[in-house]
């Protein structure tokens, strides 16, 4: 290897990356590695080239939190084949599913919602008489309002063992909990995230304003500055006309 | 069996939603890869891909196989990398670095590496992805393209809509400024043999 500097005929970068891919046709190949073996530069520069490429290899990305068709990472036994049917239909078909459950669950719960000169109000129930009462409107504040006297206490009673019956069932389903705790701490991390955005604004709003305010105060400093020096210039020539004026007396 | 990407194509033309879920399977991770790498935000990068598989969906009837799946799927992505970029206006960020969670580290540590590797290993991957940050979009395309996606020059001059030389222009300019940044991060030695410090 004797050439410090490149004599290579052809245009030298793009003979250079298609060698460092190896893309690159066999005779412009041999031509290239004639090349390389007399050019010091060259093979200086493919060397690093091949260790950036290495570098590169190293950027690990982030596991992504959720993907379309990986609802959530589980253990490694939720992977092998024991996982429940819920689990393969994917998350764009699942958060369409929940979002048509909720749509019939509202109309089955017969919510009505309405947005008036009164201000906003929610009414639930499940009974078309309710239909016939009158919403209880709460404004401006935004609430729900149930219509008591379509409930009996029975209603209640069975709501309220079908609700624990659902969260006993719910506990008992690990998998469940552990969707839902993911579901809980992708929520959190997203409010974390929004919490410090807003710090930062809220931060970077401070800051501009602390400039803007000592700006101000610095400005009404050197007029009040300006003023004295003005009142203090007064004063002396008051009092030098005042000698001035002794003088010419005595 | 395993269908070709062409095959579950013309499957899902034919109203078969299986086929096409076979194909997000197959894509999601490339096209996430690919968003993340151009973006460098997880937040971003999941949005794109899923955005890229619905537009892949409505288009498909239109879809007449003059380009492979994944080139057709690939330029979709990477339009939306541009409109988010140019509606945004902002050059990628990459991600924060983060303080060192050690238990994270050490539940992914694998059972040869140590904490210093793993750590090293985290520290070098931070690197190179603020230097591929700080690359023109065209270049850092051209790189991720090839380089992640293993992409013959011809296939990322046909997505890129470029000629084959430009290709390798920026290419060869990428990677010299990925060289001299990764010198200056520490993260390599002038001639180019490892150095095992990484300055953060």
């Amino acid at each position: 290897m004797s050439e410090r500097f490149c004599s290579y005929r052809g245009d030298r970068e793009q003979a250079l990356v298609a060698y460092l891919y190896g893309d690159v046709e066999p005779d412009e190949r041999s031509a290239f590695e004639s090349h390389l073996a007399t050019c010091e530069a060259c093979s200086t520069e493919l060397a690093g080239l091949g260790t950036v490429r290495a570098r590169l290899e190293q950027w690990v990305l982030p596991e992504p939190a959720q993907m379309l068709t990986n609802p959530m990472p589980g253990p490694p036994n939720d992977r092998a084949g024991t996982r429940g049917p819920w689990y393969d239909v994917p998350t764009w078909m699942q958060a369409l599913a929940a979002m048509l459950f909720l749509g019939a669950a509202a109309g089955a719960a017969n919510i009505d919602i309405k947005y008036n000169q009164e201000g906003l109000s929610v009414r639930t129930g499940w009974l078309k008489s309710v239909e016939n009462a009158a919403p209880t409107p709460v404004a401006p504040v935004v609430a729900a309002g149930v219509t008591a006297a379509s409930v009996t206490q029975a209603d209640l009673a069975t709501l309220e063992q079908t609700l624990r019956r659902e969260i006993e069932d719910a506990a008992a389903n690990p998998t469940a909990v552990r969707r839902v705790r993911t579901l809980v701490a992708e929520s959190e991390r997203k409010q974390e995230n929004e919490l410090a955005l807003r710090i930062a604004a809220l931060y970077r709003d401070f800051q501009t304003q602390r400039t803007a305010d000592l700006a101000r105060v610095e400005r009404n400093l050197n007029t009040l500055s300006n003023n004295t020096g003005l009142a203090v210039q007064q004063q002396r020539e008051s009092i030098r006309s005042l000698q001035v004026r002794l003088t010419q007396k005595q | 069996m395993t269908w070709t990407d062409e095959e579950l194509v013309a499957r899902s033309i034919r109203g078969d939603a299986e086929s096409f879920n076979q194909l997000i399977l197959r894509w999601e991770r490339p096209i996430y890869a690919l968003a993340y790498r151009t973006l460098g935000r997880e937040e971003d990068a999941r949005d794109i891909c899923q955005e890229t598989f619905l537009r892949a969906f409505r288009g498909l009837p239109g879809f007449r196989g003059q380009a492979k799946f994944s080139s057709w799927l690939y330029r979709i992505a990477l339009n939306l990398c541009r409109d988010l970029m140019r509606r945004e206006r902002r050059a990628p960020i990459a991600q924060p670095p983060e303080d060192v969670d050690l238990m994270e580290l050490a539940a992914a540590v694998e059972p040869s590496e140590s904490i210093e590797d793993l750590i090293a290993r985290r520290d070098l991957s931070r690197v190179v992805e603020r230097v591929m940050a700080t690359l023109p979009e065209e270049q850092r395309t051209a790189i991720v393209l090839k380089e992640y996606h293993g992409l013959t020059f011809q296939e990322i001059a046909d997505l890129l809509g470029c000629p084959l030389s430009t290709v390798k222009t920026r290419l060869y300019q990428g990677l010299t400024v990925v060289r001299r940044e990764l010198v200056k991060n520490g993260a390599m030695s002038r001639g180019g043999a490892k150095d095992p410090a990484v300055r953060r």
